[in-house]
């Protein structure tokens, strides 16, 4: 994979929500009527990613797997 | 990226968290009570709402004026001084009256609030006392006053350079594990480590815009001492060695005189003469617009105490103007409930990001298995 590509596929979800975070930050400063909505859409995206994050995170690890493949870096 | 200028950036990150940890999460703590301090405080009957609309068994007559209300005000707490009235546009019938023993004494003695169409009392806040307040003092000060502020504010500029490094070191760690994958099955040190690496990636922008706005909050005090000893000294100037004023003027006229020189926009607070925010001589009454963005920008309006004439206005220089942009963007109360709501989720995934980064330092040093070293070796978890 070239270094653009490989940096591209790492950065591309970071940035996106990077840049709908910052949106989401601003609107509110600007309107309360549709910069408020757009506020609660951008940030909401941002608080699920997080949330899912979170989610798989804490589930409970598969133990039984452990045992099965000890060495595979990807479960 | 090179190995060293990785190694070098993962120290950064590592000892700029380790340092400014155990404060951020406190921060953290305190402020997730402080995002819904207005529904809290009205929860614990702190502080009343003015009534929509005008009780039926109030004499239209009483309808009353901001002197009367100071005069109640006054009455009601003999030997102490008003050195501020505060109007709220969220609360159009509200007019707040806040009580020092001195005019220009740091301490409030009381904050009361009337309803301005009849004049009633309302609220009298209880000041220093409760769970708010406890939460609001460790999260502004720490009970250490100025000294405490900047302390605060120098872990949140540790805190941005962590979160720099972060977003510099995530990148090699991303490019072995990928974006939104947490190895669940493989040692729990991993598990955490795609935690923290995930978690604060996402927030990266939130957590980088509160922290900045957080530290910019923390100058308010040298930013508003720089505005009185520059701007506010020039404009009062010529009155400096006018005596002392005989008779103070109607408040009613005052404000009024500020709602003429600044017609597009409201009265935000109004500093009375004496108060370090005015003069002897003046009245600075602090104007505020009416969108969402110049709400929160302030116009200082001068107007003499006497002849409740205006003398002066300005616009504020750009640090203060900076200070008051910053703190919605530091508060979260710029976008209803729901943002609120956001907000306080957050700052909860921040103190996952917090946590798992404590975990991941405290377990450096505990024995691991050549299976988990193996691991992580393999996929990129930084040297211990």
């Amino acid at each position: 994979m070239s270094r653009t590509r490989e940096a591209r596929t790492v950065w591309r979800a970071p940035l996106l929500l990077g840049a709908i975070s910052a949106v989401g930050l601003v609107t509110a400063l600007l309107s309360d009527s549709w910069g408020d909505w757009v506020s609660w859409a951008t940030l909401g995206a941002v608080c699920a990613a997080g949330a899912s994050i979170c989610v798989r995170g804490f589930a409970r690890r598969d133990r039984a797997a452990i045992r099965r493949a000890p060495l595979d870096s990807r479960s | 990226m090179k190995q060293k200028t990785f190694r070098n950036w993962y120290l950064v990150h590592k000892w700029t968290s380790l340092v400014c940890t155990a404060f951020i999460l406190m921060l953290c703590i305190t402020g997730l009570p402080l995002i819904f301090h207005h529904e809290i405080d009205h929860w614990l009957g702190y502080s009343a709402d003015v009534p929509e609309v005008v009780p039926e068994n109030a004499d239209a007559a009483a309808v009353t004026d901001a002197d009367a209300i100071v005069e109640d005000a006054l009455a009601r707490r003999p030997g102490e001084t008003v050195q501020f009235l505060v109007a709220d546009p969220d609360e159009p019938h509200a007019l707040y009256v806040r009580l020092g023993t001195t005019v220009k004494s740091e301490d409030i003695s009381a904050f009361l609030t009337f309803d301005n169409r009849t004049g009633e009392l309302v609220g009298d806040y209880p000041l220093g006392q409760g769970f708010m307040n406890l939460m609001l003092r460790l999260h502004v000060d720490m009970f250490a006053g100025l000294l405490g502020t900047l302390f605060l504010g120098f872990m949140g500029v540790l805190l941005l350079a962590s979160v720099v490094s972060g977003a510099v070191v995530y990148g090699p760690h991303a490019r072995k594990s990928g974006f939104g994958h947490v190895r669940r099955r493989r040692s729990s040190r991993l598990r955490w480590l795609d935690m923290h690496n995930l978690l604060g990636i996402v927030t990266l922008v939130w957590l980088f815009v509160v922290t900045a706005t957080g530290v910019i909050n923390t100058l308010s005090i040298p930013i508003f001492a720089d505005w009185q000893a520059t701007q506010l000294a020039e404009m009062t100037a010529p009155y400096q060695d006018d005596p002392p004023p005989r008779q103070i003027a109607d408040l009613d006229r005052v404000l009024a005189a500020a709602d003429r020189a600044a017609p597009d926009k409201q009265l935000s607070f109004m500093a009375f003469p004496g108060n370090e925010f005015a003069s002897p001589h003046h009245f600075t009454a602090f104007m505020q617009g009416s969108t969402p963005l110049t709400s929160r920008l302030l116009t200082p309006v001068l107007i003499d105490a006497e002849t409740a004439e205006v003398t002066a206005t300005a616009e504020m220089p750009w640090t203060v103007s900076t200070l008051m942009l910053s703190q919605p963007l530091h508060f979260g109360d710029y976008g209803g409930m729901p943002l609120k709501i956001l907000w306080a989720v957050l700052d909860l995934i921040t103190i996952v990001v917090l946590v798992t980064g404590l975990y991941l330092w405290l377990q450096r040093r505990e024995p691991v298995t050549r299976t988990d070293r193996a691991i992580e070796t393999a996929s990129g978890a930084p040297a211990r």
